[in-house]
């Protein structure tokens, strides 16, 4: 894998779901200010992403799993791998579950979602089964795609812009700007990258491919919240369950480029779909590391059907998943990208320490 | 059209495409490993199929986090 | 091996010693066919015979130095006879006059030679006999290539000998580097197949996986070059190809020079080229023999009638069915009326008028070429017409079917143009029950296929991913001359990739 598959890999996993769904989380905590929340947001997976380097220098060659077996031992490592295991898996099935709910609500009102997601899966089957390296090739393709889509919807808006809708600036202060950040920093999982940093072909530019995918994916994102609130106003981005096709579906030039939100529709499901895929791809990852398999393709169909059924019990109802999200999700994923990694590092650097005491007492 | 009797139903199919796979890795740890998640998916998509309902995922995961999301703003 | 050795099934009996027994043996080994002539000679005293088949070789050479060699050894005959061995030799450095001559010492060389086209010359006495290259096989002259024409550019085309195609290409390339190597294969054709490549560029690698993959090929017979695509490609089960074919020289030539590999197949003007990427079905020769601007133009409309091919019927289902806010009110409102009578979902009328399209192209391709060219397209719009006057099916659908047509055959190789056949329909199944979301994901699948897919090895989407800036000179446009020198990079195999997961990017 090269540094550019990976640079765009990360950008879609960044962008993955969130486009979609981020600005009415932000618009209605942050107010006007949802587009600094946003930012705010960034700066903290900017730093989640800084704690994410240093546990690669301090653990080198290891994925994720095997971090974590170096720094909390064999046994409890695995316990904890195995819990990361059960967070892609479920995030994964919430996804999915995602998916098919807009697709049913917005796109295909009269198509049953179960089979709406498993067409979906049947993708994801097929690209699980030709592996990692395909992926990012097929990110390659993609990539100018939805970097022209995004373009043309980004120009097709300007017309519409409300430069009022964003005053006041700052009204309440940065408080709801910082909260609405953190708890939209939340949704990257931007940790699932540092299952493959072992596969890449050469370690030498990974970090800038890292830290420009994850700008790169936020410079979407924010620009995404900064159309929704100026286009749309607070009251409507708020409200929406998907803001972003909301704003889509203004787009009108002329008599003759209207409602062309099927371009959102063709750019959601490409980053869509690489989040999904990265997600599925740790999860077998996973599996190989905890349990020392030789390949875990066989399992490919077993965990696409229990994606599935994650995605029929999470997925309820929009009302259950709301607030879901708001009340329970922040602190699961927080464990996740934020606390667990912090003891790792600590562990780590715990470790190095007393090698290099037990180093320093040796007689040379 | 009942997805969940429908997919129960193609799981033994799936045993057997991945079988000659599985043979061709000669690996006890993975033929273990396999059977056992199939057998985990055949079981939960046959349990949704005869109408039992799952435990929610989220629920778990609210038991679990009660105190961390307490701390959160 | 060399040109009379065969493999496998030919006796490898020595040859007999008496005159006699080897006249019965060839007649045994190829039965006592009226076109094998046995001509009696004598040279130094000792007897023989020229064989040879009639209307494959001409011998007239053959014979002409042996006589001339007899009226010059008049004088010579008194002397203590000469040894058939020595007469042999004699024969061979000194008497016959063609160039290529072999000594051979079995059945199954005399005959493969005698099949060949080839003279053997048979001495008494001795189990060896001499076997000359003396073919005159009846055979077309080079001409246009008639299914790749260019407006400016040579019109050169191969033809069925090998050795003409192989002369052809010679001449383009006079470098010593360029290297051929032989082989014979098919069990009961024994057709001679050749590889030829640069030495230096093409990559050692491919040249042996395509060695090892043409010494296994068990085929029993080969009549044109696709049964040897067939038995090299990487994969049997993809609708795309993984292997280039051209019936003309100067683009045969040009692959050669960027490191691929070329095989000759005798019996057919079509040569294969290996290995094969997407980008290469979309470049025409044409591309290089006009101005660079026009040609990246036209490059980027091939590219661009792939998609049109592939994907506006299910456009037009999914759009009509589904998705009609998209649709401009003024538009919207005519297709209205237009599909107001038609007792047919929009699905229905698409694959009506497709394999209408479908039997009517193929009809147009056995007519005799004043008529057969206007059947198709014409033909499919006045059915259409007609059609549509019926009350059957709207008229825009036969704009759909008739442009996506049209596209197909701007694409410049006809195989990439088959695979955008095949593939409509399960788009439009796709697009028949999901609309535009059916369409994305199987773009998406189709997009994974082609990422996976490669051509010996080469991984089939390269250029455009892994991208290589620097090959862009030549892959989605094509840069002027003066900016670009060389135009492609090198084509290497992946290092193993006995599973994608385990490769390289």
């Amino acid at each position: 894998m090269g540094s550019r598959q990976f640079f765009i890999l990360t950008f879609g996993l960044t962008v993955g779901t969130s486009i979609l769904v981020t600005p009415s989380g932000l618009a209605a905590t942050a107010r006007e200010d949802a587009w600094l929340g946003g930012l705010a947001g960034y700066m903290i997976n900017l730093g989640m992403a800084a704690m994410y380097i240093g546990l690669v220098k301090l653990f080198p060659g290891q994925n994720l799993f095997g971090m974590f077996e170096k720094a909390f031992g064999k046994w409890a490592g695995k316990a904890v791998s195995l819990l990361y295991f059960v967070y892609f898996l479920i995030l994964a099935g919430t996804l999915l579950g995602n998916l098919g709910f807009f697709v049913t609500s917005e796109v295909l009102p009269d198509t049953p979602i179960d089979i709406v997601q498993i067409l979906f899966l049947a993708a994801c089957v097929m690209c699980a089964k030709t592996g990692i390296v395909v992926l990012a090739r097929l990110g390659e393709l993609m990539f100018p795609w939805i970097l022209f889509f995004f373009m043309v919807l980004i120009l097709a808006l300007l017309p519409q812009i409300e430069w009022d809708y964003i005053a006041p600036v700052l009204e309440g202060g940065l408080g709801p700007v910082l909260t609405a950040g953190f708890h939209a920093s939340m949704f990257q999982e931007l940790i699932v990258m540092v299952v493959f940093v072992p596969q890449l072909a050469s370690l030498r530019n990974w970090k800038g491919a890292f830290l420009g995918g994850l700008t790169f994916g936020h410079l979407l994102l924010v620009s995404v919240v900064l159309f929704s609130v100026l286009i749309l106003g607070i009251e409507q981005s708020a409200n929406s369950t998907f803001p972003a096709y909301a704003l889509a579906k203004t787009i009108s030039l002329g008599n003759f480029l209207q409602r062309i939100e099927g371009i959102l529709i063709a750019l959601w499901i490409m980053t869509f779909f690489l989040k999904t895929m990265m997600l599925f791809f740790s999860m077998m990852q996973g599996m190989k590391t905890i349990l020392g398999l030789k390949s875990a393709s066989y399992a490919v169909y077993p965990i696409a059907v229990v994606l599935l059924l994650v995605a029929w019990n999470t997925y309820v109802n929009s009302v259950y998943i709301g607030e879901v999200i708001q009340k329970v999700w922040g602190g699961y994923a927080m464990i996740h990208l934020v606390a667990i990694p912090l003891l790792t590092g600590a562990s780590g650097l715990l470790r190095r320490r007393m090698k290099i005491l037990s180093e320093n007492a040796e007689p040379t | 059209m009942n997805w969940s009797m429908t997919l129960t139903l193609l799981m033994p199919l799936v045993l057997l495409l991945e079988w000659p796979q599985l043979k061709a890795l000669k690996s006890k740890r993975d033929k273990a490993c396999f059977v056992a998640v199939w057998l985990v998916a055949t079981a939960a998509m046959g349990a949704e199929w005869a109408g039992l309902q799952l435990p929610r995922p989220m629920e778990i995961i609210r038991v679990f986090c009660a105190p961390i999301n307490a701390m959160l703003p | 091996m060399n040109a009379y050795e065969s493999k496998g099934n030919d006796p490898d009996l020595r040859l007999p010693e008496s005159l006699n027994e080897f006249q019965e043996a060839i007649i045994e080994l190829m039965g006592d066919s009226s076109d094998i002539v046995y001509r009696e000679v004598q040279f130094a005293g000792i007897g023989g015979l020229v064989v040879y088949v009639e209307g494959l070789a001409d011998p007239s050479g053959i014979l002409d130095s042996l006589m001339e060699a007899k009226n010059e050894d008049r004088t010579r005959e008194g002397e203590n006879g000469v040894s058939p061995g020595q007469a042999l030799r004699e024969l061979k450095i000194n008497t016959l006059s063609e160039g290529r001559i072999m000594e051979i010492d079995s059945l199954g060389a005399a005959s493969v030679c005698l099949l060949a086209g080839g003279t053997v010359v048979y001495l008494d006495g001795l189990a060896k006999a001499l076997a000359a290259g003396t073919q005159n096989l009846k055979q077309r002259a080079v001409q246009e290539a008639t299914s790749q024409s260019v407006v400016r550019g040579p019109r050169e085309g191969f033809t069925e000998s090998i050795s003409d195609n192989t002369a052809l290409i010679r001449r383009r390339i006079q470098n010593p580097s360029l290297r051929m190597r032989y082989f014979r294969m098919g069990e009961e054709t024994r057709t001679s197949v050749v590889v030829m490549y640069m030495n230096g560029k093409a990559d050692p690698n491919i040249l042996r996986e395509l060695y090892d993959k043409l010494e296994k090929a068990d085929l029993p017979s080969i009549l044109e070059s696709n049964y040897i695509e067939e038995m090299i490609q990487d994969q049997r089960y993809s609708p795309f190809p993984t292997v280039y074919n051209s019936e003309r020289p100067d683009v045969i030539s040009s692959a050669l020079l960027e490191g691929r590999i070329a095989i000759l197949v005798d019996g057919s003007p079509f040569v294969l080229v290996v290995p094969a990427l997407f980008m290469h079905y979309f470049q025409s020769s044409e591309d290089y023999y006009q101005r660079g601007d026009f040609a990246s133009l036209v490059r980027l409309l091939r590219y661009f009638c792939f998609a049109i091919a592939l994907l506006t019927p299910s456009f037009y289902i999914a759009i009509t069915t589904y998705h009609q806010e998209m649709i401009p009110p003024n538009l919207l409102l005519s297709l209205i009326g237009q599909r107001e009578g038609i007792p047919f979902p929009a699905f229905i009328e698409a694959l009506i008028m497709e394999i209408t399209f479908e039997i009517l192209r193929e009809a147009g391709i056995r007519l005799p070429k004043s008529i057969g060219q206007s059947v198709s397209i014409v033909g499919t719009l006045v059915i259409g017409q007609a059609a549509v006057e019926a009350g059957l099916i709207s008229a825009a659908m036969v704009i759909v079917v008739s442009i996506t047509a049209i596209s197909n055959f701007a694409l410049p190789a006809f195989n990439v143009g088959i695979s955008a056949r095949l593939l409509r329909f399960p788009f439009m199944v796709l697009s028949a029950l999901f609309g535009l979301y059916g369409i994305i994901v199987l773009l998406i699948m189709l997009g994974l296929h082609l990422c996976k897919l490669e051509s010996m090895g080469v991984p089939y989407m390269t250029s455009f991913a892994p991208f290589r800036l620097s090959d862009q000179k030549d892959a989605l446009v094509r840069l002027m001359r003066p900016f670009a020198r060389k135009y492609f990079g090198s084509l290497k195999k992946q290092p193993d990739p006995a599973r994608p997961s385990e490769g390289s990017s």
